[in-house]
């Protein structure tokens, strides 16, 4: 249901991943994110896929924990590749239906871009998996320190999003809860035609944003009330500081980039 | 009318986090009954509630409906649908409409009623928890907590259902609010619905207003059975974690004082009466 989200939670365990320094594991989600969307042939597919299920196997966040938090993205990536099957165009048809054709590469296409998206999800969640909140929020900010110089409120969007991420969980359960209590008037989502299942949308998402906002307001006035104000050079209670693993981290994200690099002058 | 047979559920059953809420858990509702349900944070008392409304189904056992298994239905929900009526805790964070009698309407229009018929539910609803016409056309935002609520339990009071069961009704409210609704529920009763099932977490509002109280533990049933026989039993609900009623309280420290009374004594005025009439002799 929907509790299960777990994009952008952190599971508390001890692993080589979670004991890096945010700044290096941001880096490298930025490096992988690089990867995938340069990854072109089958070897570079393969390649970062490999990498990706390594940082999972790495991270000992259970598989079926990852892959349950990625079950929304699933309607994504089903739609993605259903566009791409029967908008990309080439020559090699394999079959048509009514005015849609598929063909060889249209298809490849589709399953790239379906690799693509789940990759990039899977790192992005691992991330978050291996990271508490409040580490990624001084990792994140630290980072877009020499953004200040050009007036980036680097704190304030840290802040921002790690509070946006704490409050997932939250607003899922609220948002069952909602469910539960308009079913119990009568609400009925399952049945119905479409045009009735969003009408049934209406009494569920009225007051959840309702209460999005509430809680926005209560969080904002507790804090406020606590004297917390933004970007006034706050210092952080724990100091970030890179250590021997973060140094082998960055040396195997240097050879990652290499390999690919050296693959395509050779390659090609 | 509804009956529990050795109900168990477990919430994420079979996953790493599975949390056992109700353990072979056998209760039941008669009509014209008042139901106060008793028991510590995490009890699973809110789990009761909505299995037995068929929201949640039972992991096994039975919840029977005027004798009809309705955990073989496919729909429960749907069974049940004005039969069993559920007020959630905070019922308030449900209001969504424009107005006040829209939202009541909600779920008679969802029953199938036509909307002279929703609107007529709707009023009466409306004036049996204290509500008079001038709120018809407010916005459910603009009016008070204590408002709010009234017609949240309102627009489930709108569906006239055979037994009413509310999840905490006096949770954050004031003692003028709490008493404005055990008199509105006092109100609905007879009326509109025949039973009345409510959680609380207040050993005198179940004294006060329940007949028969129930009483969980690790969700399980402790005991159960009319007002006075549970709380004559005060040692073991002190066991769970669990008060008796100040009253009682009192009179068990009287009594341990070596002062007798013969009955179980639950209320201010039986307690008054009790001790004026020791005083005389
Ligand atoms: N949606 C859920 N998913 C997983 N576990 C849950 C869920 N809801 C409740 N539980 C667990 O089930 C048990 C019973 O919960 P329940 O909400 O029924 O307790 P309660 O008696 O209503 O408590 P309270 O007095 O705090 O409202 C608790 O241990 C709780 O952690
Ligand atoms: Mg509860």
């Amino acid at each position: 249901m929907l509790r299960d989200i777990t994009i952008g939670q952190y599971y508390n365990t001890k692993s080589s991943l979670h004991s890096l320094d945010p700044r290096c594991k941001l880096i490298g989600l930025l490096v992988m994110m690089v990867l995938i969307f340069v990854a072109h042939s089958v070897f570079e597919y393969a390649f970062v896929a490999i990498i990706t299920i390594a940082l999972a196997l790495l991270s000992k966040v259970p598989a079926m924990y990852i892959l349950k938090g990625m079950k929304p993205v699933w309607l994504i990536v089903a739609f993605t590749a259903v566009i791409n099957i029967f908008m990309g165009g080439g020559e090699e048809v394999i079959f048509t239906w009514w005015i849609f054709t598929a063909t060889k590469e249209s298809v490849l296409l589709a399953l790239s871009m379906m690799l693509r998206v789940v990759l990039l999800v899977m790192v992005s969640t691992l991330l978050t998996l291996t990271t508490s909140p409040t580490v990624l929020t001084s990792g994140l900010e630290k980072l877009l320190k020499p953004l200040e110089k050009i007036k980036f409120p680097s704190h304030e969007v840290a802040m921002m999003m790690s509070i946006a991420l704490r409050f997932i969980p939250t607003l899922g359960e609220e948002a069952e809860k909602i469910m539960k209590a308009q079913a119990a008037r009568g609400n009925d989502i399952e049945s119905g035609g479409i045009m009735k299942k969003i009408s049934g949308m209406i009494p569920l998402f009225v007051p959840l944003f309702i209460s999005a906002f509430r809680r926005a307001d209560e969080l904002a006035m507790a804090m406020e009330c606590r004297c917390y104000a933004g970007g006034c050079h706050r210092t952080s209670f724990r100091k970030l500081e890179y250590k021997k693993n973060d140094i082998v981290a960055f040396l195997l994200m240097v050879t990652a980039c290499l390999v690919i690099v050296i693959y395509r002058m050779v390659g090609f | 009318m509804i009956e529990l047979i050795d109900v168990n559920y477990t919430y994420e059953d079979k996953t790493p986090d599975a949390a056992v809420a109700l353990k072979n858990v056998c209760f039941s509702v008669k009509e014209g009954e008042t139901w106060g349900v008793i028991g510590h944070t995490g009890s699973g008392k809110s789990t009761l509630t909505e299995i037995m409304s068929g929201l949640l189904k039972p992991c096994s056992g039975k919840v029977l409906f005027n004798g009809v298994d309705v955990t073989k239905e496919k729909n429960a929900t749907a069974v049940l649908k004005g039969k069993v009526g559920l007020v959630f805790q905070y019922p308030e964070h449900q209001l969504f409409e424009e107005s006040v009698i829209k939202d009541i309407c909600f779920g008679p229009k969802n029953m199938g009623f036509s909307s002279e018929e929703c609107l007529e539910k709707a009023r009466q609803a409306m004036r049996l928890v204290g509500l008079d016409e001038s709120y018809e056309n407010l916005s459910p935002f603009e009016i008070s907590g204590g408002e709010k609520r009234r017609v949240a339990i309102a627009g489930v009071v709108a569906m006239n259902p055979d037994v009413l069961i509310l999840d905490e009704p006096t949770a954050g409210l004031d003692p003028v609010g709490r008493d404005m609704l055990f008199e509105m529920l006092g109100n609905i009763k007879g009326k509109l619905c025949k039973s009345i099932v409510f959680v609380s977490h207040s050993m005198d509002d179940v004294a006060l207003f329940a007949d028969k109280v129930l009483v969980m533990n690790d969700g399980k049933v402790l005991t159960m059975g009319t007002v006075n026989e549970v709380f004559e039993k005060s040692a073991l609900l002190e066991a769970a974690g669990l008060d008796v009623p100040q009253v009682t309280r009192l009179i068990a420290r009287l009594k341990e004082k070596g002062h007798e009374f013969d009955s179980v004594i639950l209320t201010a005025e039986d307690a008054a009466e009790a001790i004026y009439n020791k005083l005389k002799g």
